[in-house]
C-alpha cells in the first residue's frame, strides 16, 4: 500500500481505532493481519517470500541459540544456512537480471557466442529491507547479543510490522519486540505526535518530492552532452532534495504512523544537507541503513568483534573490539555493497566508491584539521560537504555509468559555466529549496524555543503552519508516483 | 486535550473552510492565460464541431460521425495552439481560421482542425499520427511557433482519448516515439492511480508496454474511493481547480519578483529546443511517409511592439525549418509571421501582480483570422494541386 494515498489514509484510520478499542490479546493479531493486507495491496503473492524469509529465520535462530558456544561447526552452518536463504532471495529478485547481462556482456566482449536468457522478474516491495532485519536479527542471536523471540506472532510481527515493512527504517529485534510484548495504555500525546509526523511527510511528499519530480526526470532525460556544468549542478541538488523529501517522507509517516499506536520506530534522518562532514553526512542520512551496515558489514569486514548491545541507536555503542585490521579494505568494499544494496546497477556501486574515497580523505586529512582549528569550522565543512555530497547524486540518478561520467566530468570544465541549457525556472526552484532548506532548519533549532517561550504566539503560528500542510495535502494527495526507496 | 492536538483540530476546521470558500469555483486553467479581451472558440457546423481543444472519447466521436455526415471527404487537419482556437474581442457570428477554411473547402477536402494551448511540437507530432490513423488525412497544416519550442513533453491533460485507449505510436525505433510512448503511460498511470509498477524490472530486450495493463488491488480501490468522493464532494472534485490556482498564484508571484512579463525576452532552452526539433523531423517524416501533404508555417505575430524573443535565435529557427522543409518533397513552407497589422491584436489578462493587462503577442481578433485563413488558403491551394 502506497502511503500517499485514500486508501492508506482509511487503512491507518480503521486500524489504529481497532488497535486502541480491542484487548491486547487480540492487538498483536490484528496488526499482523493489517501489515499482510497492507502489503498484499500492492501483490499478495509476494507474502510468501516474506513469510520465508521470516519462517527461516525464526527457526534457525532457535537452533543456534540451542546450540552450545561450544559447537562452533554447527552454529556457523545454521547462521550460513540463513544468509543463504536471506541473500539467496535477495540475489534472485534484485540481482539475477544485473548478474546475467553482466555474463552475456562479458562473454560478447571475449568472442564467446553463448548468452543466457531471463524472463522478466519483478522485485518484491520492500526485499531489500525486510531480509536486512530477519538477517540482522539472526546474526544478533548467533552473537549472543539478544535471545531469540519465541513467540511467532511477535517474531511475525516484528518482520511484517507494516508502518517500516516497505522503506524502513531498518528496525533491530531488540528495539521493536519490547514494545511489541508490553500491554500498552493510550495516551493523547501518541495521537498528536503521529499526526504531526504523518502531516510533515505527506506535505513533504506530495507538495515537494512529487513536483520537483517532473523536472529531475525530464533533466536526467536530457542528452548528456548538452548539459552545461551549471546544469549539472541544479540537477544534483534538484535530485538531491527530491530524494531526501521523498525518503524523509516515507519516514516521517512511518514513524508517525507507528506513534499513533504507541510504538516507536528509529528515526531516519537529522537535516542531513546541514552536515559539515562526510561523516556527519551519514550520522544524519538514512542512519538505520548506515547504522546497519556499520554493525553488521564493516565492523566485521574490519576485524571487530562485536560483544554487546546497548539495544538503542545500534549496538555500536556496546563494542568491545579485539582488534582492528583492514579498515580501508572493509571501507571501499562496505561501500561498494552498500551502493549494490541501492540497486543493480554499476551507477550505484560507482555511488558506492565515491562516497568511500570522499570519507578516506576526509580520513587522511584529519591531521590537518587538529593542526589547523579553523579548518574545523562548521560553515565552512558545510561548504565543502554539501556540494561534493550533491553532486555523489549524479551517478544515483543517471541512466548509465556512462551518462554519470559525462554530466559529472562537466563540473571540472571552466568553459561549461558559460552557459546553461535548462528552463529558467528550474534554476530558481533549486535556490529557493537550498534557501528554505536552511530557513528550516534554523526556525526548528534556533527560533522555535525562543517562539515556545511566547505560548499564544506558538499557538496561532502552529494552527497557521497546519492550516497551510492540511490545504496542500488536500489538494496534492494523490498516489501519482511511488516512494524512490520503494525500488530498492 | 493537549496543546498540539487543538493546534491541529483548528488548523483542520480553517482549512476546511478556507477551501469550501475559496476553492469551489470551476475554472479552465488550461486556457487561462487567454484573459478577458479574448475569447476561446470552437468551431462547428450545424450539429457537430469541426475543431476540437481537448481530445476526449465523446468529443472525437462527435467530430468523427459530423466528419461521416459529410460524406467522408478527404481530410485536411489544421493543428495549433491557443492562436486556433482564441478570438480577440469577438462579435456575434465570428469565427476563427479553422471555420472559414472550412467553409472555402467544403466541397472538395474536409478542413478539420485541432488544437491546445501550449502545445509542444511532440503534441503536433503525436496529433498527427492520432488523427491520420482515424480519419483519412490526405493534408495537414501545422504552425511552427517558437515559443512552442520551449514546451516540454505532451499536454496529457487534453489527450484523455490517447490515454483512455493506451494509445502508442507503433515505431519505437525513433527516441522521441519512444519518449512521448513514455509520457502517455505515465498519464495513464496518474489517471489510473497506478504507481506500483515502478518496481518492474525488465531485462533490456523487453519493452514495458505492458506493464501499464496491470492494475494492483491498491489501484483498483484507490480508483474506486477517488470516484467515490468526486461523487459525494465538490470540493474532492476541485482538486485539480485548485492545484492550477496554487501553481498560476506561484508563476505570479515570480513574474511579480522578477519584473517578467508577456513582453519579456524568453531564451531558448537547448534541451527542448533539440527535443521538439526531433518531434518536428519526426512529424516531417511521418507525412512523407504516409503519404500526407504537409504545410508548416511561422504563425503570425504582434509585429507592433517588440519581439519577445532573442532576435538571433528567431533566426536561426526560421531558416532551419526553412530549410527542413525543402529537404521534403510533400512539404511546403511558409512565413506568415508579419501578416497581421498591430491594430488586429489585444491584450491579455497580466501575469503577475498590481499589473492590469498585458500585451498579448499570440490571440488576434476575427479579422487576423480573416487574413491568415487568406494566406493559408493561398498555400492550401498549391497542396491540392
Amino acid at each position: 500500500m502506497i502511503f500517499n494515498s485514500v486508501t492508506f489514509v482509511l487503512f491507518l484510520t480503521i486500524v489504529v481505532m481497532l488497535y486502541w478499542v480491542l484487548p491486547n490479546r487480540i492487538k498483536g493479531w490484528m496488526l499482523l493481519l493489517a501489515s499482510c493486507v497492507f502489503y498484499g495491496f500492492w501483490r499478495w503473492e509476494y507474502l510468501s517470500l516474506i513469510f520465508v524469509s521470516a519462517v527461516n529465520d525464526y527457526v534457525v535462530s532457535n537452533a543456534i541459540y540451542k546450540t552450545p558456544e561450544s559447537n562452533k561447526r554447527r552454529r556457523k552452518v545454521l547462521l550460513a544456512i540463513s544468509l543463504i536463504v536471506n541473500l539467496g532471495l535477495l540475489g534472485y529478485f534484485k540481482y539475477l537480471i544485473f548478474f546475467t547481462e553482466n555474463f552475456n556482456t562479458a562473454f560478447a566482449t571475449l568472442g564467446i557466442d553463448y548468452s543466457f536468457t531471463i524472463r522478466n522478474i519483478i522485485l518484491p516491495f520492500g526485499i531489500s529491507f525486510y531480509t536486512f532485519e530477519t538477517i540482522s536479527y539472526t546474526v544478533d542471536v548467533y552473537r549472543g547479543l539478544i535471545k531469540p523471540e519465541r513467540s511467532l506472532l511477535n517474531y511475525g510481527l516484528f518482520v511484517l510490522y507494516f508502518p517500516k515493512l516497505v522503506a524502513g527504517p531498518i528496525q533491530r529485534a531488540s528495539e521493536l519486540m519490547v514494545q511489541l510484548k508490553q500491554k500498552p495504555i493510550f495516551k493523547s500525546e501518541y495521537i498528536e505526535v503521529g499526526l504531526k509526523r504523518i502531516l510533515y511527510g505527506l506535505f513533504l511528499k506530495v507538495a515537494l518530492a512529487d513536483n520537483i519530480s517532473p523536472i529531475v526526470d525530464e533533466g536526467f532525460a536530457a542528452n548528456p552532452d548538452l548539459l552545461s556544468a551549471i546544469d549539472v549542478w541544479t540537477l544534483a541538488f534538484l535530485f538531491g532534495f527530491q530524494i531526501y523529501f521523498d525518503f524523509s517522507a516515507y519516514s516521517h509517516i512511518a514513524v508517525g504512523a507507528s506513534k499513533l499506536m504507541g510504538i516507536t520506530i528509529p528515526e531516519n534522518f537529522n537535516y542531513p544537507y546541514i552536515a559539515s562532514s562526510f561523516k556527519d553526512f551519514w550520522k544524519r542520512w538514512h542512519i538505520s541503513l548506515s547504522s546497519w551496515i556499520r554493525d553488521y558489514l564493516y565492523l566485521p569486514l574490519s576485524g571487530i568483534k562485536v560483544k554487546k548491545t546497548t539495544g538503542t541507536g545500534g549496538i555500536a555503542e556496546g563494542l568491545e573490539t579485539t582488534a582492528k585490521v583492514n579498515k580501508n579494505r572493509a571501507l571501499f568494499l562496505t561501500w561498494a555493497i552498500m551502493g549494490l544494496w541501492h540497486g543493480a546497477n554499476w551507477t550505484f556501486v560507482f555511488w558506492g566508491v565515491y562516497h568511500s574515497v570522499i570519507i578516506y580523505v576526509e580520513r587522511k586529512l584529519k591531521f590537518i584539521r587538529d593542526k589547523v582549528p579553523a579548518l574545523n569550522n562548521k560553515v565552512l565543512g558545510w561548504c565543502i560537504t554539501l556540494p561534493i555530497a550533491m553532486l555523489s547524486w549524479i551517478p544515483f540518478r543517471a541512466e548509465s555509468l556512462g551518462d554519470a561520467f559525462t554530466m559529472m566530468g562537466k563540473v571540472f570544465v571552466p568553459s561549461n559555466y558559460l552557459f546553461r541549457t535548462m528552463r529558467e525556472n528550474n534554476y530558481l526552484i533549486t535556490a529557493v529549496l537550498v534557501l528554505l532548506f536552511l530557513i528550516t532548519h534554523f526556525v526548528d533549532k534556533r527560533l522555535s524555543k525562543y517562539i515556545q517561550k511566547v505560548p499564544a504566539m506558538s499557538f496561532v503560528l502552529n494552527c497557521a503552519k497546519f492550516v497551510v500542510l492540511i490545504i496542500i495535502i488536500f489538494t496534492f494527495l494523490r498516489p501519482i508516483s511511488q516512494f524512490i526507496y520503494f525500488q530498492f | 486535550m493537549r496543546s498540539g492536538l487543538i493546534q491541529i483540530l483548528v488548523g483542520a476546521i480553517v482549512a476546511y473552510f478556507i477551501i469550501v470558500k475559496f476553492f469551489s469555483n470551476d475554472k479552465d486553467f488550461g486556457n487561462l492565460a487567454l484573459g478577458t479581451q479574448t475569447v476561446m472558440y470552437q468551431a462547428f457546423d450545424d450539429t457537430n464541431f469541426l475543431h476540437l481543444v481537448r481530445l476526449d472519447d465523446t468529443l472525437e466521436r462527435n467530430l468523427i460521425s459530423g466528419w461521416k455526415l459529410r460524406g467522408q471527404k478527404d481530410v485536411c487537419m489544421l493543428l495549433g495552439n491557443s492562436q486556433m482556437h482564441s478570438i480577440n474581442q469577438i462579435e456575434n457570428g465570428q469565427t476563427t481560421y479553422v471555420g472559414l477554411l472550412h467553409n472555402r473547402y467544403e466541397d472538395s477536402v474536409d478542413v478539420l482542425g485541432y488544437s491546445c494551448p501550449n502545445a509542444s511540437l511532440q503534441d503536433y507530432y503525436l496529433t498527427l499520427c492520432y488523427w491520420s490513423e482515424r480519419l483519412p488525412v490526405k493534408y495537414a497544416v501545422v504552425p511552427l511557433f517558437l515559443d512552442d519550442m520551449r514546451e516540454e513533453g505532451i499536454r496529457h491533460e487534453f489527450l484523455s482519448a490517447l490515454v483512455n485507449s493506451r494509445y502508442q505510436l507503433s515505431d519505437t525505433t525513433r527516441d522521441i516515439n519512444n519518449k512521448i510512448n513514455t509520457d502517455l503511460r505515465k498519464a495513464w498511470n496518474e489517471q489510473g492511480g497506478s504507481s506500483a509498477n515502478n518496481a518492474i524490472r525488465m531485462s533490456e530486450a523487453e519493452t514495458s508496454v505492458d506493464v501499464v495493463e496491470e492494475k494492483t488491488p491498491q489501484d483498483k480501490t484507490e480508483a474506486y474511493l477517488n470516484k467515490e468522493l468526486d461523487s459525494v464532494s465538490k470540493v474532492w472534485r476541485n482538486r485539480p481547480n485548485v492545484r492550477g490556482e496554487l501553481f498560476n498564484s506561484l508563476y505570479k508571484l515570480r513574474n511579480t519578483v522578477l519584473g517578467i512579463s508577456a513582453s519579456t525576452v524568453r531564451e531558448m532552452i537547448p534541451q527542448r529546443y533539440e527535443t521538439n526539433m526531433e518531434a518536428l523531423i519526426a512529424l516531417l517524416d511521418y507525412s512523407k511517409a504516409h503519404d500526407i501533404k504537409l504545410l508548416i508555417y511561422i504563425p503570425p505575430i504582434r509585429s507592433d511592439a517588440p519581439l519577445p524573443y532573442n532576435l538571433d535565435d528567431y533566426k536561426k529557427y526560421k531558416e532551419k525549418v526553412a530549410a527542413l522543409a525543402i529537404e521534403y518533397p510533400n512539404v511546403s513552407f511558409e512565413n506568415f509571421e508579419d501578416a497581421i497589422p498591430g491594430e488586429l491584436w489585444g491584450y491579455k489578462e497580466a501575469t503577475s501582480y498590481f499589473v492590469d493587462k498585458e500585451i498579448d503577442y499570440m490571440h488576434f481578433q476575427y479579422k487576423g483570422h480573416q487574413i491568415l485563413a487568406d494566406k493559408l488558403s493561398h498555400s492550401i491551394n498549391l497542396m491540392f494541386r
